[in-house]
């Protein structure tokens, strides 16, 4: 029972971390159809500017203010200057961009900031008798901040998207953009904020799931949330923002109890399950769990 | 007094041009219509005057040179379109679809001119929180319309709004448009293929051939002149 608390607790707070940057991943898919490879190392880089402020005496509230800031501003001028250039010329070009971005992200990480690994603090105590207990286990606050930030950070999206004059553009954009600009709609903007707005979700995973990975604050900390944000965003349908937040959770808790419970996957193949359990529902469902076919009748 | 006034316009998909050194104009408040057979270039022309392709010539609207802008400042300028195959939001709600076409106002009273679009096409009204993909294809031609007029355009462009409707529906569009017309005074630039329809509703007439316009004048002048009714209309 003990064990099993905390493998739900830590399998929650994985999961919110996976369900955002599946969230970012979906936001840019609608706006530009397409995957952004390097969304996780954007948040990796707005993640370092935060540590870096954080070692300048700098708040961590404050420091994730301006990662998110600076996140934007990334995100949208790769938008503008980058991924809408490459669409005129295909989905190819636009992939390769992509990739290509991912690694020179990871290299530029490296150049500025070093090759070792740097604890980070995090944004909610994390003392050894930060706690509650809950039938003998241990709830560490720093996993129910984690939650808690994430859960708001949902909200205000799903709150943007659906209750915004912003958002009925973007959705609108996001439908048949061709039809939106005849109505006015200045559809490049929209797709800017929408990259832009992706980074700044991506930017606050990061911050969430550094102080606490495993990895640390290294090159290698958003890898497993790229796979895993990837394959939760893909399990979700790539176009359904709740598909994405089902899909970050479910392999966030798959995860922790398959690494607890099933001896023989242990920590070395669990990234393995998560790309298994995707094609597994692609298998079943090819336009995930929660994709739309579009409705058309003409 | 034009509304639009088109000289030596030009527009295409590649190197050679669909249509060719067209003139058009369109008087502010009255019904204009282009007849012409498939494949003419009428949904070109279109496409040429909302922004969707690039042109060469001239393009005047209420004053104003537009040729070559985008089509959100195009729209933005008063000039809104109901595009051939209706371009309808499918994953939006019909009430959402409202409130894009109405997106680039500022005032305050968009929520009540959506009740009053639903109080006239009581079909949108009973499907307003539903996805319009739902909708029929007659009531998808409602809210294309309904769309477009709730921005309070001073230019409509319609091509071929009759599409695929039953003869009794086109019939009720027609009237709608005229109505339109005379309540609101809105200009509209119409293609159609029923030439007995939009010769009665339109003023003026542009026929295209290949992408040329071959004959204009009044629609009397077409309702009355046999041989241009037998020479382009087969009627
Ligand atoms: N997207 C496109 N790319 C290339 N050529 C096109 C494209 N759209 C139309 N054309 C060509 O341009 C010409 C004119 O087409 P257009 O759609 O303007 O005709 P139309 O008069 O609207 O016909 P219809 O009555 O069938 O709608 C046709 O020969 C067509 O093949
Ligand atoms: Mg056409």
């Amino acid at each position: 029972m003990t064990q099993l608390i905390e493998r739900l607790s830590d399998g929650l707070t994985n999961g919110f971390v996976y369900a955002l940057i599946a969230l970012a991943l979906v936001v840019v898919f609608k706006a530009s159809s397409t995957v952004n490879f390097a969304q996780a190392e954007m948040a990796l880089f707005t993640t370092y500017v935060a540590w870096w402020m954080t070692t300048r005496g700098i708040s961590i509230w404050l420091a994730l203010l301006a990662a998110c800031v600076v996140g934007f501003i990334i995100g949208a001028a790769i938008e503008r200057t980058l991924v809408r250039p490459a669409e005129k010329r295909g989905e190819m070009p636009t992939l390769l961009i992509l990739v290509a971005l991912f690694t020179a992200i990871n290299a530029i990480d490296g150049l500025i900031w070093g090759l070792e690994y740097h604890s980070m603090d995090g944004l909610f105590p994390a003392g050894l008798d930060d706690y509650v207990s809950v039938a003998s286990a241990r709830i560490y606050y720093e996993d129910i901040g984690v939650w808690a930030a994430a859960i708001i950070a949902l909200a205000v999206c799903f709150m943007v998207i659906n209750k915004t004059r912003l958002g009925l553009l973007m959705r609108a954009a996001a439908d048949n953009p061709a039809s939106a600009a005849l109505s006015g709609i200045n559809v490049g903007k929209v797709y800017t904020f929408g990259w832009g707005s992706a980074a700044v979700i991506g930017s606050i995973a990061g911050i969430l799931i550094a102080p606490i990975s495993p990895h640390q604050l290294s090159m290698a900390t958003m890898f497993p949330v790229l796979i895993y944000g990837s394959a939760a965003a893909i399990i979700g349908g790539l176009n359904s923002l709740g598909g994405a937040v089902v899909g970050g959770l479910t392999l966030g808790l798959a995860e922790s109890l398959i690494t607890g419970y099933v001896g023989f996957i242990g920590p070395q193949l669990h990234q393995t399950t998560a790309l298994a359990v995707m094609v597994i529902v692609l298998l079943v469902r090819p336009t995930g769990i929660f994709g739309s076919r579009r409705l058309e009748r003409v | 007094m034009s509304l639009l006034s088109v000289r030596g316009l030009s527009a295409g998909y590649g190197a050679a041009p669909v249509i060719e050194d067209i003139d058009l104009d369109v008087r502010a408040g009255e019904i204009t219509v282009i007849l012409g057979a498939n494949g003419a270039g009428k949904t070109t022309t279109m496409r040429a005057l909302s922004g969707e392709i690039k042109v060469s010539g001239s393009i005047e609207f209420d004053g104003t040179q537009i040729a070559n802008l985008r089509p959100d400042q195009i729209a933005r300028r008063g000039m809104r379109v109901v595009p051939q195959g209706r371009g309808t939001l499918t994953s939006l709600s019909v009430r959402d679809n409202l409130r894009v076409g109405a997106s680039a106002r500022t005032d305050g009273d968009i929520e009540r001119d959506i009740t009053s679009w639903t109080d006239r096409f009581p079909a949108l009204g009973r499907r307003i929180d539903q996805p319009a993909g739902n909708l029929s294809g007659g009531e998808q031609q409602m809210l294309a319309l309904a769309r477009a007029l709730i921005s309070r355009p001073q230019l409509l462009l319609c091509d071929e709004p009759s599409l695929g409707l039953a003869p009794v529906i086109v019939r009720e569009l027609f009237a709608f448009l005229r109505e339109i017309q005379e309540s609101l005074g809105t200009a509209m630039l119409l293609v159609e293929q029923n030439a007995n329809l939009a010769l009665n509703l339109a003023t003026d007439v542009y026929l295209l051939e290949v992408g040329r316009t071959v004959a204009q004048g009044s629609a009397d002048d077409f309702i009355n002149n046999d041989a241009i009714r037998r020479a382009y209309l087969g009627m």
